[in-house]
């Protein structure tokens, strides 16, 4: 595979690693607001708007990389437009609850907001999940069928393994020690979750991981570590935790999955030539810039709060 | 049934007809904000520091509903016009790429910027934290309307190997950038988009004034309709400036679009200015005529040639109510700008202006004349380059995805706008009706 492939991968994992910890905070959001109101503002407004950002550096990445796929995901035109009609509700009601202050409702405004994310991602995984599947695709109509692409077995599995690392994310975050350590074995299950239904309905995935075993078993090592950081009360906890997230979605690339939509063999329809070239230099450059913009970004929010 | 390419062109044209208007508050927002704030620091002004905070916070509103527009516009793209964006991405997709990138920084830089805001022991710092949202955000626009240049003057690859074999070769992924038409557009586009956003201020600053009796709040009210008043020349000569700069750059290189603005049916030397008029023929009728006008405004000279339609095939003609639009929006920006002239020569004469209760109506009536000329503007160029999507390359109708999911997904966005905008208005007005205007002056002084 070509280093596009990885590049394109890579952010993708950034992307649902910012995407999970945003839908357990929505979860969060939905089950507990008022006790836990205060924490999810204060983690949820500086980075809200980067999460969405990052999944439109992913989709116009993914174009340039497979430049010839794109008339062929055209037949995902209905969930991907309820995506976009979601984000804009979900950016909106979040800002509206931030400004609007007294007489307002804050709770209604943070629960059509959680669940608008709750939403999106139970779409975006449908869409990757019926991409490497197949499941609720008509090649031969040129479409899809909605119901089948999002309410399948497969689907549903995923969501909910991904739903658990979520909850895990946000219990670390504003949950107490002991809950933090019982919440591990959320990810436990997702682990088990996650790899008996990509047994049963993506088996080339399923033998990939298999058969490239190390990257798994880094997953777990940096899992355990992640583990012992939290009941060790490290201040790295959290950082390990968002970087066990974004490698154990890498896995999967390194998987070196080739399908996606049925019989398109992604591996030869990655871009070539000088174009590519650019997109490399572009995503270098722009790469450099922007952990440079999220270092001074962490920095202010989240490190020092007068200067 | 309407068939779905039509469907398509609704769909995407009332999504972008709502989001440039987004996009054009969220270009202007950030360098107004920053204005007001430097002032504010400068003259120890607390009225200018109280409207640069008030401010950035709709802006932060219309940021996030913008953002999550471009969102759906981008989707569109991707979706509705597949061939399209195949070919975009083989070509000229790298200004999309650049500019998620600077809206990546924008973002970043926007939510430090708004959460730090009373953290600076020197405040003047908290103004540079700023700077790179007013860089970035029409840096977005101009990276965006590259790609539209691209669209009207197609460069970078072997156009008629294209055409011939549909194989893409010769690629120079950055000629995007460097398109005969990118940097006419982009100047003109910023500017409007400046010119349309000052406005709504203008309009909103003259509105809030109009029915207020307290003293300090018609204070306040009067420096901030100074302020974006003094914006809003600027903006609007550079707006007519680019708008002349792109009809002498349109006949050069859209022949066929500058014949159709102009109802021009055949190639004349001293062709007159026709104003308005009934599109029927390739030309119009009951027009006003000025002659030699249009050969003078396009080639500087009275006996210069303007090009006609009959010289192209007729189905490559785009349709003629862009001459009605372009007149239309012609007409508004002069008035607009000659209103601005009559206004500045009262203050010249110590008339106060500002004072005058119908000086402020039609302050508020010229908020509406910039909507409509942005809307005018956008689709006289849109729909002057029909039926191509790029320029003698691709049609709208090989462009477009036929798939029937469309139909629902039209129907949901469309719903989604009609509810959001209107909603979001509210959200705003709300907000500042929570924040008592006298309670946040008081504070700061």
């Amino acid at each position: 595979m070509s280093l596009l492939y990885y590049i394109n991968y890579a952010m993708f994992s950034a992307f649902i690693t910012v995407l999970t910890i945003e839908l357990g905070i929505a979860l969060y959001g939905i089950a507990s607001y008022k006790k836990h109101s205060e924490q999810i503002r204060k983690y949820l407004l500086p980075m809200w708007e980067v999460v969405g950002t990052f999944g439109l550096l992913y989709v116009v990445n993914f174009i340039i990389t497979y430049p010839t796929l794109v008339p062929t995901l055209g037949i995902f035109v209905l969930p991907a437009l309820i995506i976009g009609a979601l984000f804009l509700i979900r950016g909106a009601f979040l800002i509206y609850n931030e400004y609007a202050g007294g007489g307002v409702n804050e709770a209604s405004f943070q629960q059509i907001y959680s669940a608008s994310v709750i939403v999106i991602y139970l779409l975006i995984f449908s869409i990757l999940t019926s991409a490497t599947s197949g499941i609720g695709i008509n090649l031969t109509a040129t479409g899809i069928s909605l119901l089948n692409v999002v309410f399948n077995p497969f689907n549903f599995a995923i969501f909910l393994a991904m739903a658990l690392i979520g909850l895990f994310m946000a219990s670390n975050i504003f949950e107490d020690k002991k809950v933090g350590v019982a919440s591990m074995t959320l990810v436990v299950a997702a682990y088990i979750i996650i790899l008996s239904a990509l047994a049963s309905y993506t088996s080339v995935i399923f033998v990939n991981i298999l058969r490239g075993i190390f990257p798994l078993v880094i997953s777990l090592l940096i899992f355990a570590g992640t583990v012992l950081a939290i009941i060790g009360r490290s201040r790295y906890a959290k950082a390990l935790m968002v970087a066990w997230l974004f490698f154990s979605i890498n896995l999967f690339g390194v998987s070196e999955y080739p399908y996606l939509v049925i019989g398109h063999n992604i591996s030869i329809l990655i871009s070539g030539g000088v174009l590519a070239q650019a997109s490399v230099l572009v995503t270098t450059v722009g790469g450099i810039l922007v952990m440079a913009a999220v270092v001074l970004f962490l920095y202010f929010n989240y490190l020092r709060r007068r200067y | 049934m309407l068939p779905i390419v039509v469907i398509d062109r609704v769909l995407f044209g009332f999504s972008l007809a709502i989001h440039i208007i987004l996009a054009a508050i969220g270009i202007t927002l950030p360098a107004v904000v920053l204005t007001a704030e430097f002032i504010g620091i400068k003259y120890r002004d607390t009225d200018y520091t109280v409207f640069a905070k008030r401010l950035a916070t709709a802006f932060a509103i219309f940021f996030a509903v913008g953002a999550a527009s471009g969102t759906i516009v981008g989707i569109g793209f991707v979706l509705l016009w597949p061939k399209f964006m195949s070919l975009l991405s083989q070509v000229a997709i790298l200004p999309l790429y650049v500019e998620t990138f600077v809206f990546f920084f924008e973002s970043l830089f926007l939510a430090t910027y708004l959460y730090s805001w009373d953290r600076f022991k020197n405040k003047y710092l908290h103004i540079l934290l700023g700077i790179p949202i007013a860089i970035a955000a029409p840096l977005s626009g101009s990276l965006i309307t590259m790609v539209n240049a691209f669209m009207n003057v197609p460069v970078g690859f072997n156009i008629h190997a294209y055409l011939t074999s549909g194989i893409v070769t010769g690629v120079q992924p950055f000629a995007v950038f460097f398109s005969p038409a990118a940097l006419v557009e982009v100047s003109h586009v910023v500017s409007t988009s400046y010119f349309f956003g000052i406005f709504i201020l203008i309009a909103y600053a003259a509105y809030r004034l109009l029915g207020e009796r307290d003293r300090s709040r018609r204070r306040y009210y009067k420096k901030v309709l100074g302020l974006v008043f003094v914006l809003g020349i600027i903006a609007t000569i550079a707006a007519v400036a680019t708008g002349l700069l792109s009809i002498d750059w349109m006949y050069h290189y859209q022949p066929e679009k500058f014949a159709a603005l102009e109802a021009n049916l055949y190639s004349q030397a001293y062709a007159p200015e026709r104003l308005f008029g009934i599109p029927a023929n390739g030309t119009v009728q009951y027009s006003i005529n000025i002659p030699d006008l249009q050969s003078l405004l396009a080639s500087g000279s009275l006996s210069g040639v303007v090009p006609g339609l009959i010289n192209y095939p007729q189905n490559t003609w785009p349709p003629l109510i862009i001459h009605d639009l372009f007149d239309l929006m012609v007409f508004v920006g002069f008035g607009v700008a000659g209103f601005l002239a009559l206004i500045v020569l009262l203050y010249l004469l110590k008339r106060n202006p500002f004072e005058n209760r119908w000086i402020l109506i039609l302050l508020i009536v010229s908020g509406v004349f910039a909507l409509i000329n942005l809307e005018a503007g956008w689709v006289t160029a849109e729909l002057g380059r029909q039926p191509w999507i790029i320029y003698n390359v691709m049609l709208v109708s090989e462009a477009a995805n036929y798939s029937l999911s469309v139909i629902p997904g039209a129907i949901l966005i469309l719903l989604f706008y009609i509810f959001i905008i209107p909603f979001t208005l509210l959200a705003l007005r709300r907000i500042f009706r929570n924040r008592q205007l006298d309670k946040e002056i008081s504070v700061r002084e």
